[in-house]
């Protein structure tokens, strides 16, 4: 591996024993800094079994990936967090009309850069068809759009001194409303995930389980895989750079 | 409140004009918690079945005319909760019959014209004039005021109201007599559907939020959607504040009735009670400089606030709402509903 940032050195000193030491070199690393896919085919080609982006990855071009998707694991603010698999169960079951996403951005960050990490969430979620951003400015969000099953979708967010980074998604319907909040990425707080109907409110167990030590585990799976293991990392990238392009 | 005022007084006299479900549920349940300060002498309702049963327990008179209800000189205060169309017409009428004071409903008019006319007959005969919005005078609004003067350069606001039938909660605060029947499937025109609904639901927040909308901003509404199954997504920016307005009705689950506001200095968060049940008053937590504050859940709720500014003012403790600010509250609630309509017209644009 290549020097690791700190929050990806957790994540590996933290999986000890999936990270033995003969898989250490077999897995790269590659800041999501500007140029990152470039970086990363060039780390492909050294013959790495897979590689991780880390540091929640810029959005640009990912071209030079292209027929590598297999190989790569973008390890984003949540989409590989373990509740995304219930949650998207639960919200790709249901009919509501609408599914509401928010995101609380810790003043100081860059907000579209955290909008983007839930639109990738969204993207397991429910999936993301269209969007159209109505007003964006350094400390505000807004947008509306689609799911591919045509769901209209509203998208807001917002910077305040007060937060970590947090995404709320709500999908609100006749039958039942389904919540899930996934709070500050860097920690293992666990997600909360409910189902409202008329008859009950269930909380749904989530785990204390940060989405890197998941892209991790992913990351060490391809390796020693022998087959090519799917990756819809890059694929969902590539969907929200569509909706959600630099300007 | 200036409790010890409140012992040395005769209840004020109460005229309704309107027997409906929200003088029923909302204010004869409120009124019933205050015998030392209010009590009902007269029903107006163009039932008069239904006038007549719900001045019985008070044993008040009732009638089917309201200029029997606006002649009689046992009314002090006329509170006016009959369907939105009358409500200017009848706050004027109120005002010029020389009561002491006039409750009515939001909206207190539905156009900007009608809303002055208003004021000015409250001006011209001096009548305290008190608008029923109940989030105004909640408790755990009001006492966030200091904290929530400290939110600079408010970027967002959010208002989601989703909530079960209004009849589960009118249930859970009186037993309804003549409940007036939904009309059934939407409307056909949804330029009427969006202005309604903002008109009737999403007033209730809109005073709240104008609050952080510097004076005289113009309001652009970038987007309307009407929801299928009942409710509306607008945005909006009113001066440099992005408004989120979203309500979603009837569901099946929990209501949840939030307003939030984001700034780069904090953040506000409110949860509201459903309308009609009286569950106690909101809760507000006011993040700033790395801490939060959290006021409420109170016993008191907006319902009772709302009669007690009513007696405080009657009684020299207090100052009714100044009458421009109400104007201007409706004003801005009537370019919302008007710009969401205007937008609706140019995309026809219902979501499934």
């Amino acid at each position: 591996m290549t020097k690791l940032s700190s929050q990806a050195a957790a994540a590996v000193a933290s999986l000890p024993i999936t990270y033995e030491a003969g898989l250490r070199a077999r897995v790269l690393s590659v800041s999501g800094e500007v140029g990152w896919a470039g970086r990363a085919a060039a780390a492909l080609r050294t013959q790495p079994e897979s590689i991780v982006v880390v540091e929640r990855p810029v959005r640009s071009s990912t071209d030079e990936l292209v027929g590598r998707e297999d190989r790569v694991v973008i390890d984003s603010a949540w989409a590989h967090n373990p509740t995304v698999a219930d949650a998207t169960a639960l919200l790709r079951a249901s009919t509501d009309p609408l599914v509401e996403l928010h995101v609380d951005a810790p003043e100081g960050d860059d907000l579209h850069q955290w909008v983007f990490e839930a639109l990738l969430l969204l993207d397991r979620l429910v999936g993301v068809a269209a969007l159209e951003i109505l007003d964006e400015t350094v400390d505000r969000f807004v947008a509306t759009g689609m799911t591919p099953d045509g769901r209209a979708l509203s998208v807001t967010a917002a910077r305040t001194d007060s937060f970590g980074g947090s995404a709320h998604i709500r999908s609100i319907g006749t039958s039942q409303t389904i919540t899930v909040d996934f709070f500050d990425p860097d920690t293992a707080r666990p997600p909360l995930l409910s189902v409202d109907t008329t008859d009950q409110f269930v909380v749904m167990p989530t785990a204390w389980e940060t989405a890197s030590r998941e892209a991790w585990r992913q990351a060490a799976s391809i390796a020693r895989s022998s087959a090519p293991v799917r990756q819809l990392d890059l694929s969902s990238f590539r969907n929200q750079m569509q909706h959600f392009p630099l300007h | 409140m200036k409790a010890s005022s409140r012992t040395t007084h005769t209840p004020i006299r109460i005229g309704f004009v309107g027997a409906g479900p929200v003088t029923q549920a909302i204010h004869v349940p409120t009124l019933r918690r205050m015998p030392e300060l209010f009590v009902v002498t007269h029903v107006f309702d163009v039932n008069a079945d239904l006038a007549a049963q719900v001045a019985e327990p008070w044993r008040a008179r009732w009638s089917t005319s309201i200029d029997d209800l606006l002649a009689d000189p046992a009314v002090d205060v006329v509170a006016i909760c009959s369907p939105h169309a009358f409500h200017a017409e009848q706050a004027i009428a109120a005002c010029r019959a020389g009561k002491r004071a006039v409750l009515v409903e939001k909206p207190f008019a539905t156009t900007v014209d009608q809303a002055r006319q208003v004021a000015v007959a409250a001006a011209e005969t001096n009548t305290p004039l008190f608008v029923g919005a109940m989030h105004q005078y909640d408790p755990g609004w009001v006492r966030s005021k200091e904290a929530r003067s400290r939110l600079r350069g408010v970027s967002l606001i959010r208002s989601s109201i989703v909530l079960p039938p209004n009849p589960v909660f009118e249930d859970y605060a009186t037993e309804v007599a003549n409940r007036p029947q939904t009309p059934a499937g939407p409307s056909a025109d949804p330029t009427e559907v969006i202005r309604d609904a903002l008109l009737g639901l999403a007033i209730h927040d809109l005073p709240l939020i104008r609050e952080f909308v510097p004076a005289g901003s113009a309001v652009n509404v970038l987007s309307a959607q009407v929801l299928q199954t009942g409710g509306y997504l607008v945005t909006l920016t009113a001066g440099p504040v992005l408004v989120h307005l979203h309500a979603q009705l009837p569901v099946a689950g929990g209501p949840s009735w939030t307003l939030a506001v984001d700034a780069p200095s904090g953040r506000l968060r409110t949860t509201f009670t459903p309308s009609y049940v009286h569950a106690g008053s909101a809760s507000t937590q006011v993040f700033t400089g790395g801490s939060s504050r959290l006021f409420g859940p109170y016993a008191p709720n907006g319902y009772e606030g709302e009669w007690h500014a009513i007696w405080d003012a009657l009684n020299g403790d207090g100052r009714p709402p100044a009458l421009d600010d109400l104007v201007d509250d409706l004003e801005f609630a009537i370019a919302i509903a008007d710009g969401a309509a205007a937008r609706i017209a140019s995309t026809t644009a219902v979501f499934a």
